[in-house]
């Protein structure tokens, strides 16, 4: 072979060299760019949001990009993303810089709203409420400690809302559920519910052990229990039903109900008519309740799972009013709100026989009743964190991206085959190489080291 | 000077550097893989989890390289050394130095001289130099921007993967160094002797359990120097004033030493210096009482006569051993305020050490007759056992009593002792049959007889009747005072309300039935004997049939109160065991009749029962999401599972896991999450319109 | 018992509960439940029925009454069933008096029944004479009434001070005397008409105390 030829294999394999190492140049500031992102955004208009955290790689597309205005930036997404990637795309979509700004539903979702609610009971409590129209996904709740619960489907039986109650939760309080994260930061916010309870009833044993339940959830309570016309066994100090002092009235005799409980309710007060305190005058003005029936108690059913038929109750027949609980089809627990305030009737008279005669667990559960009869009089929330929540958008963020970017682009054509985007923005901006490209990088890169190997060694040179 | 050592140190020199560039190629290749790897999983094409896995694959790959390349490596011989030196040499090669070499490395004649002088015109090590830098610098760049790439590219994989699928636990690994003052120490446990259990060393435990009262030696590596920079503090975990106690450390040569004894509660053990802190966490066992079973005789009894031998058997159980056992008699003499008591021993048995008995049954006899007991004295036999704990004023352990009386004579009448004789037959009473077969009779008969004489007879059996429907009506009502003539007072406008109404003679029951057993004013009626209370009103229909001389419109009420009066002897009857004398209040009459009047009193507020679940569910959540450092975080845990033995068993022993979890490097998380459910803070509540929530069932 | 649409009370009325168990002399005294239902009425208006109960320790029913009265002579040794029924009364909430018709520290009902109660609820300890109870509603400046009985030549002959109680989360569980009161106020009481000073005002305080704590 001639000399010129030799020169032309090496100019040859100076060039597979060069390309090689520039091939290899190129992976390497693609990996140090995908590296420093995290996760590269997506030069292609099809931007995909893989997890709710991606609003760096928004910013980068948004500050960078050298879209027009006729292009159009669809975004297919797999996650409902966060409140801010959704209020930047909200901008991004009204201010027209990236042109028409349009997203396809690849979530799975299908709306769902979560509230979390700092409870007013002293001990604290979360209560959340998951709204979803029909679903047979599996619903996860989490927080920073892990799973804390999964329901398995929204069936007919529990309709469309799902709410638990946290004696404890952690941080990063979310539902997962179809895809999609919902997620309400649980405020730190100081509880400034007041935590005094006042009981108007007569000595006996339903109101000792009614004090004795509500003290041990923690409420302060207040009372007059009149032993004589005019000795008195005082508990506090106020007597006197006041919106200022007392987070809820339990009333549970018939009698000396004090007629400013009715201004007190009105006012925003909530109160709760137990046992023989429903049959009071005033409870019958407030709660429009009807029926002088009394039900007897079912013989031995304060050891069964259904303690509450073990008590003789008073039975309603009520109306304008929402039923917590009922039994054989008859509500035995009514909700109203009258003027700004709540009342609770419960129609369950000698509620202290669920703890003295009940099963091990009937103290705990005879308390926990009287706290949650107070907790559902609470006319005002504990603490109005998703009043105070930043991204309010939060509790139903399928909604809010809709809100801020329309309806969402049909996620496949006719023919079944995923949508493309009708218009792909050409200029680079940043790193333009995602990393997709780097194994076809490497690739090319060992290929031209190979041949030019391959060269060399075809020549004879080592 | 010869040649032949600089050529074959020069020979030696090329092999150097080619076992460094294959070695540098090697590694090269395997960061290559790795960094591939890293970005395969990064894109999600590779499902391995676990970078270890990465690491393992690019090692193979180097070594598979690294030994291919030396398998196919061209060995530098001193021939070859010799070419290289050659080429290196400044001019044209006359190969003088290759051949010199090829003959054999001749000391003598031209072809050496040559050769030499070859070698010398060569700067040997300038080329080695050089070559050395052609060889290994590629390799050498290769190999830092593979690595920098991997690292890169390991680092976004597991922000990535943070961001993805965030691990709800952190593994919590210890730190390799960690060599100090109280790593490793080593623990001794010696039981109480009474326990006759061997001393077990446990070496470098973080928790123990041991039996009360065991003596405990923390030992360690002492550094040198007359100090001992070491604290000791125990206190207990559950106690609310939980002060801690400064324990002594010793010197033993070397070693420091600390001893304590466990106790019957939690404690924990903390450890410091000024760099270092450690813990350990003390699970105290108490010596439980024997448990003792009595089991013969199996009832109680009552004996006509104080003669005769009750065998007396028991079984009892101990967890370490029991030392005596003995059944206790006490026996109780006397009635109204006078009682005397004695106590007896009867069958005490003993077990000696060193042999623990931890398993018997004791039997005895007890002799009634040698007892001196008398009608009305009372027995009360019971065993009781103690173990060998040494606290003499330890409880013991003790079986269910069984009581024996000696009946009195006169107290044959009470059902107490036996089912209740029936009462004395009042003979001059005519039963109801016979009533009523002389009714009949004196029916068919009274054609035959004359008005004035069939008047006469028809009136006597109404006396009959009378008094029989008078005895009746004691046992219709079962009054709580004793009174129990059914026609006591009733009358209208008494103030009597038993439930029943007086009209004419018959008595009949008010309509509303509610409230026959709790009114408050008079005698409440306990009960009503239905069948009687019939009985009754058919005796007072016959009776005024019989006054009035109608013995035959007599004979269909009687034969009524005869059929009622058979269904109340089929009835179910209770005896009862006797009534104390029972006074009634009269509530009314009485009612703020007092001299005296109370006064305005105050009632303290009772505090609010903790709510452990929730608070421990609190500090869980605050050591995860907080910044605990390894050790104290593995405290915190054992703290935590030794606070909740008692009451939350299956948080504990979620808790003892994720403790294991992490001593072995493992995740916590499922252990984590199952502690949590354990605790269930989390109920799901039936969803209403209220929003304030449901009370639940 | 009685209910009216227009707020009448109707409230369940105070039933004096006296506990029957299998040892021993339960019913040593039986006056005293009327005694007291007769002071409470003398002295308050808190509905009570006017005659008391007898109930069984070993039974369940003994549950429905949150104050339970206890006394005897003879030793007491509770059975598992009694064991197990008290031990769940006083965990509810339930209120034991137990009250030593001995009046005697080295009586056997003294030593069985302190032993047995400290077996279902822990020791008895002293309570402080100015305990609420002395004060809820009859103020007792120097602590428990003295009884005539205390010094009637039987028993300890002892004037005892003080009250023992085992008390928990600032709740009486267990009173116990040794005071007698179960010979003080067993009488009928209709006698206490020939009294200058009623004895059994203590036992106002007491169901007070145990209808309000």
């Amino acid at each position: 072979m001639t000399s010129l030829a030799w020169a032309g294999r090496r100019r040859f394999e100076l060039f597979c060299r060069l390309g090689a190492i520039v091939l290899l140049g190129i992976a390497a500031l693609t990996v140090w760019s995908h590296g420093r992102a995290g996760r590269t955004a997506s030069r292609s208009s099809v931007f995909t949001i893989a997890t709710p955290d991606s609003l760096r790689a928004l910013r980068d597309l948004v500050v960078r990009n050298e879209t027009r205005a006729q292009d159009t930036l669809v975004m297919p997404l797999r996650v409902i993303p966060s409140a801010p990637v959704r209020a930047a795309l909200g901008t991004l979509h009204q201010s027209g810089i990236a042109g028409t700004v349009t997203w396809q539903d690849a979530t799975g979702a299908r709306g769902a709203a979560l509230t979390v609610e700092l409870e007013g009971r002293p001990q604290g409590g979360v209560q959340l409420r998951l709204a979803q129209p029909d679903s047979t996904d599996l619903v996860v709740l989490r927080d920073a400690g892990g799973i804390l619960d999964s329901i398995d489907a929204f069936g007919s039986l529990h309709g469309r809302v799902r709410q638990w109650q946290l004696a404890s939760a952690g941080e990063g309080l979310a539902v997962r559920l179809s895809g999609a994260i919902l997620s309400a930061p649980l405020s730190r916010t100081r509880n400034d519910t007041v935590h005094r309870v006042l009981v108007i009833a007569s000595p006996g044993w339903e109101s000792k052990f009614v004090m004795a339940a509500l003290e041990e959830r923690g409420w302060r309570v207040e009372s007059r229990l009149a032993v004589t016309p005019k000795a008195a066994v005082m508990v506090g100090t106020s007597t006197a039903p006041d919106v200022t002092r007392h987070a809820a009235v339990v009333v549970l005799d018939s009698m000396n109900v004090p007629t400013a409980l009715a201004a007190y309710v009105r006012r925003g007060g909530g109160v709760v008519f137990s046992g023989d305190g429903v049959r009071s005058p005033l409870a019958r003005e407030l709660m429009t309740v009807a029926g002088d029936t009394r039900v007897p108690a079912v013989p031995g059913a304060l050891l069964t799972a259904t303690p509450l038929d073990g008590l003789e109750r008073w039975q309603f027949g009520a109306r304008d009013a929402i039923p917590l609980l009922r039994t054989a089809g008859r509500p035995t627990v009514l909700a109203v709100r009258i003027g700004t305030g709540r009342a609770i009737v419960s129609g369950y008279r000698n509620t202290w026989q669920w703890r003295m005669m009940g099963t091990d667990q009937g103290q705990a559960d005879h308390a926990d009743w009287w706290d949650a009869l107070v907790q559902a009089a609470l006319p005002i929330a504990a603490s109005p964190i998703n009043a105070a929540d930043p991204a309010p958008g939060d509790a139903a963020p399928y909604a809010d991206q809709v809100a801020q970017l329309g309806a969402p682009q049909p996620e496949q054509g006719p023919s079944g085959e995923l949508q493309r985007p009708h218009t792909v923005s050409a200029s680079a901006v940043g790193w333009p190489l995602s990393i997709r490209w780097l194994p076809w990088l490497v690739g090319l890169a060992f290929g031209a080291l190979l041949v030019e190997w391959a060269s060399r060694r075809l020549r004879g040179e080592p | 000077m010869t040649s032949r050592p600089s050529v074959g140190f020069v020979a030696r020199q090329l092999r150097h550097i080619a076992r460094i560039r294959h070695g540098l190629m090697a590694v090269a290749s395997g960061m290559a893989v790795g960094v591939i790897a890293s970005l395969m999983h990064t894109m999600g094409w590779l499902a391995a989890p676990e970078s270890i896995w990465r690491v393992g694959a690019a090692a193979i790959v180097a070594a598979s390289v690294f030994a291919w390349l030396r398998i196919r490596a061209i060995g530098a011989t001193p021939l070859v050394a010799a070419l290289w030196i050659e080429e290196q040499s400044p001019g044209a090669p006359d190969f003088s130095l290759v051949t010199w070499v090829e003959e054999g490395c001749p000391s003598e004649g031209a072809l050496a001289r040559a050769a030499h002088a070859r070698l010398a015109a060569t700067d040997v090590m300038a080329a080695i130099r050089q070559l050395t830098y052609q060889q290994c610098a590629s390799p050498l760049v290769f190999l830092i921007g593979a690595l920098l790439l991997w690292w890169r590219a390991e680092s976004a994989s597991v922000s990535d993967a943070a961001s993805t699928t965030p691990r709800a636990m952190p593994v919590v690994v210890e730190p390799a160094d960690r060599k100090n003052v109280l790593h490793p120490w080593d623990i001794e446990v010696v039981p109480p002797s009474y326990a006759m259990r061997r001393a077990e060393r446990l070496g470098d435990a973080s928790s123990v359990r041991a039996l009360a009262g065991s003596r405990l030696v923390v030992s360690g590596a002492a550094p040198s120097g007359d100090t001992l920079p070491l604290t000791a503090t125990v206190r207990a975990i559950r106690s609310d004033s939980g002060q801690a106690v400064a324990l002594p450390v010793d010197r033993d040569g070397d070693r420091w030493l600390v001893r304590t004894t466990v106790q019957g509660i939690p404690l924990a053990m903390v450890f410091a210096n000024d760099t270092v802190r450690r813990q350990l966490v003390i699970e105290g066992v108490a010596d439980t009482v024997p448990r003792v079973t009595l089991q013969a005789p199996i009832r109680d009894s009552v004996f006509r006569t104080a003669n005769g031998t009750v065998p007396l058997a028991a079984a009892i159980t101990d967890d370490i051993g029991l030392a005596n056992a003995l059944f206790e008699v006490v026996i109780t003499s006397g009635e109204g305020e006078r009682f005397t008591v004695r106590t007896v021993a009867v069958g005490t048995q003993r077990w000696s050490m060193p042999a623990l008995t931890r398993r018997a049954t004791v039997r005895a006899s007890l002799d009634l007759a040698t007892l001196g007991l008398q009608p009305g004295d009372v027995l009360h036999v019971r065993a009781m056992a103690r173990d060998h704990h040494p606290d003499r004023d330890r409880d013991l352990g003790r079986s269910e009593t069984r009581a024996f009386r000696i009946a009195r004579p006169s107290e044959y009448d009470s059902v107490a002792v036996e089912p209740a004789p029936p009462p004395a037959v009042d003979t001059s009473l005519i039963s109801q049959r016979m009533l009523l077969l002389l009714t009949q009779k004196l029916d068919r008969r009274q054609r035959a007889m004359p008005r004035p004489e069939v008047i006469r007879e028809s009136q006597r059996l109404a006396r009959d009747q009378a008094r029989l429907r008078l005895a009746v009506g004691d046992v219709v009502f079962q009054r709580l005072s004793g009174e129990s003539s059914a026609e006591h007072a009733h009358s209208a406008g008494d103030g009597h309300d038993h439930g029943v109404e007086l009209q004419g003679g018959k008595l009949t029951l008010k309509s509303e039935g509610a409230g026959l057993l709790d009114e408050g004013n008079d005698a409440p009626v306990i009960a009503i004997n239905q069948p009687l209370l019939e009985a009754y009103n058919a005796m007072w229909d016959a009776g005024r049939a019989l006054e009035q001389g109608d013995p035959h419109a007599a004979i269909p009420p009687m034969q009524r109160a005869l059929e009622a009066i058979e269904r109340s002897r089929a009835a179910s009857r209770l005896y009862l065991r006797g009534r104390p004398p029972q006074v009634i209040v009269d509530i009314a009459k009485v009612r703020l009749t007092g001299r005296d009047t109370g006064s305005t009193a105050s009632r303290s507020a009772r505090g609010a029962l903790p709510a452990p679940a929730a608070a421990r569910d609190r500090r869980l959540m605050t050591w995860l999401t907080g910044s605990l450092a390894p050790a104290a975080f593995r405290d915190s845990l054992a703290l935590l599972r030794i606070e909740a033995l008692g009451d939350a068993p299956a948080f504990a022993s979620a808790l003892g896991s994720a403790i294991d979890a992490l001593a072995a490097g493992r995740d916590l998380t499922p252990s984590l999450v199952r502690a949590r459910r354990a605790l269930g803070v989390v109920q799901g509540v039936v969803p209403s319109q209220w929003t304030r929530g449901v009370p639940r069932q | 018992m009685s209910g009216d649409a227009r707020g009448v009370s109707i409230a369940e009325p105070f039933v004096f509960a006296t506990a029957q168990y299998e040892s021993g002399d339960w019913d040593s005294a039986p006056l005293v439940p009327a005694n007291v239902i007769d002071s409470i009425a003398r002295y308050t208006n808190l509905p009570v029925r006017p005659q008391g109960v007898i109930v069984p320790l070993a039974s369940d029913a003994a549950l429905q009454y949150p104050l339970l009265y206890l006394t005897g002579h003879l030793p007491v040794r509770f059975t598992a069933a009694e064991r197990q029924v008290l031990t769940r009364y006083l965990d509810r909430g339930g209120l034991l008096f137990v009250d030593d018709h001995n009046h005697d520290v080295d009586g056997a009902f003294h030593k069985t029944i302190r032993e047995e109660i400290r077996r279902v609820a822990g020791p008895l300890v002293p309570l402080a004479n100015t305990h609420e109870l002395y004060r809820c509603f009859f103020t007792f400046e120097n602590g428990p009434p003295t009884t005539s009985h205390e010094m009637n030549g039987w028993g300890d002959n002892l004037v005892h001070e003080q009250l023992d109680a085992i008390v928990r989360a600032g709740r009486i569980r267990v009173l116990y005397s040794n005071k007698d009161y179960s010979s003080e106020w067993s009488f009928h009481p209709d006698n206490k008409r020939f009294l200058s000073v009623d004895n059994t005002k203590f036992a106002v305080n007491l169901v007070v105390y145990a209808l309000t704590r």
